[in-house]
């Protein structure tokens, strides 16, 4: 049983909006462990993208509230202060965003917003040995002549060049974690691959633990040692990757891998998509929050919201369905 | 244990629709949304509230009151307000309030007259130009480019010294030079509307040029529009007021708070009423034309749609 | 990026060659004769002075030479005061005028940007709201207009300040402030909106990710993205304060240029108003040209457009 980098127990995330509050990230509990890439899927709103700004603390307080415990080793970064979560992040947690267009500063050259960060966290080293780092570091992302590249600004680069440097931004550190939220989204099908492979190839070098956040199920085949399924900022499975993509348990899953076009199948068959939309997360949910859309629904789906089942070794399903209650 | 077992049947569906379709929100179209965003900004209120009860005065006050805006009295002159006198007396014996609401009826009137000529010229060089592209746009832009360098006021102030005073040289110096701010945020508009993807279906359907710019293109690009000249007529005002304090505005007896202003300050140490109530009349109008303004910049900016 | 500034270059041209035309034009279709104003002059004084000063040649002829005064910068005399020149009363009022213009200047740039920046970090809170309410009233109110209020409470009632006149630093004060406001309260506006929208930016986030504290993002990575527009700004900035200055010197009474074409223009002393008319349009022009190559220095993505690939 391998050590587990991070302890998240019941995190909640409320939006204060104008007219209400969204409750976007509902009770969430998950571990990390070290070396491994634990892969994130939902759709749009679904809350995945709220949790992993949340666990750095990158939403601002009087946007929204945060609850719960966030354990990294020892401390809990949940109670943590701006200023102390300042130490934390690109030091122990390092984030690549979405899109590499807009992510990255377009009046700075390209190795100074590479080595800002460096120097931020080991003001000791000297800015020359910082700038041969930062060059070492463009050259394990991939990136070609970068001693020239340095001096380039951002609008020079391509989206998969941009991301790169953006993976090369968040290694600097030399985090214990990397929370990638939606990384190859952005990026065409090719270059998406080779972003994908870079990171798969850094995480066997470096061995540092990822958390990779998408809506894409084949980039969790591709990449994930371990995946949670999330729906309406709720965690509905948590499964291996082999048994998620084998022996999907919850409806939702389901559904999603009969959703995708398949090469294997009949052009003329007809696309399977799930129904209905996601429930307003700005009221109170008593229910399951995929009951309105689910074939199997019970009435007890409407009047309570299903806890996590253990269905075997690290297979968790949030279904009434496996309900011992229920009769055989 | 039966009631338990009970939770677990099925679910039935035909009641699940009703209270799904009642949580849906009906959108409301793009007037009524930057409507609503209005009325909300209590500033822009404040302006538009001001403004017509500006407006209101402007045109009833000279009407109703007992005096007329020429008739002096020297014997009367400079007298501090007081109850015939409402806001006092010049130094002809002029009764102040009279002539503030006259000068009121100038300042608005050359505004807006001054922002709607700009509005028109502005609109049909700006959009023609963004429509038609091509050369023909990047020589239009090009004069427009020019004549934008050009100091504005300077050019005024010229053609005031070489034209002579009144009201209609005037609107035809500032709309001289004034049109080319608009023609180029209509042309911007124009520009970006062109790239949606419901004008190039409209072209696909075969509907003609003027058509799609009379009726698709024109109609979206209001909102930046109208922006523009409520925030083109303080503008005016305030050129109308510094011609008039310069000496080239228009001749007396001829009330604009301009000129009243110009007569005050020289009169500021012994009779302070003279200056202060123009003064503040103009300050008051321009100030509520640009909350209204930025209130209306606010309202129809799409990012801030809800 | 030289390309860009030839262009550039190449307009301003174009508009200094259009106004001083204009002027030239305009000038001359002022009906009426500009010595006859006041007392009869006999006619052959007329003549004698018409002749003396090139009024009796061709006008083709007269614009050519006007245009060639130009390009040597000889503007002619002065036809109210006799014996003096345009280049004469340049040279007196221009020192006064650019202190006074780059006071306010000074003021409006400094007191602009940090007013914005304080209320885009205190986003629609009171900090925000009042500096934002103090920029509505510098932009309403006009610049006589504060200036002569502030002239009766300040000076007259209040005994402060100075009233009028040039000499020592205090006399500065009054007409500075009521220069600089209606640009400040500009800057301040368009520095806000500039710092809100970028703050909203993801790189920001990622700056942010990385550890970095505020003050840090706010002077490396907020600022220099924020105030691009503003640089832009300075162009129309000191045109501002150009034609500010005409009623600010009058009110205050100082001899800067400003008071010199006002009082041009009441005398109807076409040289002087020819004169000072094209030297406020290039140092304008000139202004605004360093203003674009500024820009050009401070935005890479003009110096060196590069292969902007997607």
């Amino acid at each position: 049983m391998s050590i587990s980098i991070l302890d998240v127990k019941n995190l909640n995330v409320f939006f204060r909006t104008q007219r209400q509050r969204l409750h976007a990230v509902r009770g969430i509990d998950f571990k990390l462990h070290a070396g491994e890439t634990l892969g994130i899927v939902g759709e749009s709103g679904c809350g995945k993208s709220a949790m992993a700004k949340a666990l750095v603390q990158l939403i601002p307080r009087h946007h929204a509230d945060l609850s719960g415990e966030i354990w990294y080793g020892e401390k809990n970064l949940a109670s943590y202060s701006e200023r102390q979560m300042q130490t934390v992040r690109g030091k122990e947690i390092g984030m690549i965003f979405q899109d590499p267009m807009t992510s990255l500063n377009p009046t700075m050259r390209i190795g100074k917003q590479i080595v800002e960060g460096y120097l931020r966290h080991y003001p000791e080293v000297s800015p020359k040995s910082a700038w041969s780092y930062a060059i070492d570091m463009l050259h394990m992302v991939g990136i070609p002549n970068p001693e020239e590249r340095m001096l380039d600004y951002p609008h020079t680069l391509s989206g998969g060049m941009r991301q790169r440097v953006m993976i090369a931004i968040a290694l600097a550190c030399k985090p214990k974690l990397i929370l990638a939220d939606e990384p190859t989204t952005a990026l065409d099908v090719t270059i998406q691959a080779q972003i994908l492979d870079l990171m798969k190839d850094i995480q066997t070098k470096t061995q540092t633990s990822i958390v990779l956040i998408t809506h894409d199920l084949s980039v969790v085949a591709k990449c994930c040692d371990r995946v949670l399924v999330m729906y309406a900022g709720k965690v509905v499975e948590s499964a291996t990757v082999d048994q998620l993509f084998s022996n999907p348990q919850h409806p939702y899953t389901q559904r999603l891998l009969q959703a995708i076009p398949r090469l294997d199948k009949c052009k003329t068959d007809p696309l399977i998509p799930i129904e209905g939309t996601p429930p307003n997360l700005s009221l109170p949910l008593a229910s399951c929050g995929f009951c309105a859309r689910c074939p199997f629904a019970m009435r007890i789906c409407k009047e309570q919201s299903p806890p996590l089942f253990h269905l075997g070794e690290e297979h968790l399903s949030a279904c009434f369905k496996h309900d011992p209650r229920m009769a055989p | 244990m039966m009631e338990e077992q009970a939770l677990f049947q099925p679910l039935d569906r035909a009641s699940q629709l009703l209270v799904e379709e009642s949580e849906v929100v009906a959108p409301i179209s793009y007037w009524k949304d930057a409507w609503l965003r209005l009325r909300s900004n209590r500033s822009a209120m404040f302006g538009l509230i001001t403004l017509t009860i500006l407006l209101t005065l402007a045109i009833f006050a000279p009407l109703f009151s007992h005096h007329t805006y020429y008739e002096t009295q020297l014997h009367l002159k400079n007298e501090s307000p007081s109850a015939t006198f409402w806001f006092g007396t010049d130094e002809l014996g002029r009764d102040l309030f009279t002539r503030c609401w006259w000068g009121a009826r100038i300042s608005l009137f050359v505004g807006i007259t001054a922002s709607l000529i700009d509005l028109i010229i502005g609109v049909m060089f700006g959009a023609f130009a963004g429509f038609v592209g091509g050369r023909t746009e990047e020589w239009m832009m090009r004069i427009a480019d020019i004549l934008y360098t050009i100091p504005y006021l300077l050019v005024v102030i010229l053609l005031m010294v070489v034209i002579g005073p009144g009201i209609f040289t005037i609107i035809l110096a500032l709309t001289l030079t004034g049109w080319i701010n608009m023609a180029r945020i209509v042309r911007s508009q124009i520009l970006q509307l062109k790239q949606l993807d419901y004008v190039k279906a409209a072209t696909a359907l075969g509907a003609s040029r003027s058509r799609i710019l009379m009726y698709h293109l024109i109609p979206n690009a209001m909102g930046p529009i109208i922006v523009t000249v409520t925030l083109t007529i303080p503008s005016a005002i305030f050129a109308e007021a510094f011609l008039s304090f310069l000496g080239l505005g228009v001749q007396a007896p001829i009330a604009s708070w301009g000129t009243m202003a110009n007569d005050g300050l020289s009169a500021m140490r012994y009779y302070p009423w003279r200056l202060f109530f123009p003064a503040t009349l103009i300050s008051l109008t321009m100030l509520s034309f640009n909350l209204l303004g930025d209130g209306l910049r606010d309202a129809f900016d799409p990012r801030l749609r809800r | 990026m030289t390309k860009y500034l030839i262009k550039k270059a190449g307009i301003l041209l174009a508009s200094l060659f259009i106004i001083s035309t204009l002027t030239f034009f305009l000038m001359h279709a002022i009906p009426g004769d500009p010595f006859v104003q006041d007392k009869a002059i006999p006619e052959e004084i007329l003549k004698a002075l018409h002749k003396h000063y090139g009024l009796d040649q061709p006008l083709y002829v007269q614009y050519a030479k006007y245009l060639k005064g130009l390009i040597t910068w000889e503007l002619g005399p002065s036809f109210k005061y006799q014996g003096r020149t345009v280049n004469q009363i340049i040279s007196e009022g221009f020192p006064v005028s650019l202190v006074l213009g780059v006071e306010a200047l000074f003021l409006a740039v400094c007191g602009g940007i940090t007013l914005g920046a304080i209320a885009s970090m205190k986003h629609q809170r009171w900090q925000d709201q009042m500096t934002m309410v103090i920029a509505v009233l510098g932009i309403s109110v006009p610049s006589f207009i504060m200036a002569s209020f502030m002239q009766y409470v300040l000076a007259m009632k209040l005994d402060l300040l100075p009233v009028a006149r040039w000499g020592s630093f205090s006399q500065t004060i009054m007409p500075a402030i009521s220069l600089a406001a209606l640009p400040m309260a500009f800057i301040a506006r368009l520095t806000r909106s500039n710092m809100v929208e970028v703050l909203q930016q993801d790189y920001i986030q990622t700056a942010k990710a990385k550890g970095l504290n505020s003050i840090t993002i706010l002077f490396k990575h907020v600022m220099r993205n924020a105030l691009l527009p503003v640089v832009t700004y300075l162009g129309p900035l000191t045109a501002a304060v150009i034609t500010g200055s005409f009623a600010i010197e009058k009110i205050f009474g100082i001899p800067g240029i400003g008071q010199w074409f006002v009082m041009s223009i009441t005398n109807r002393d076409y040289t002087v108003i020819m004169g000072t008319t094209i030297f406020f349009s290039v140092l304008l022009l000139l202004c605004i040209f360093i203003v674009d190559l500024l820009y050009c220095l401070v935005d890479p993505r003009i110096k060196n457009p590069g292969n902007e690939s997607f």
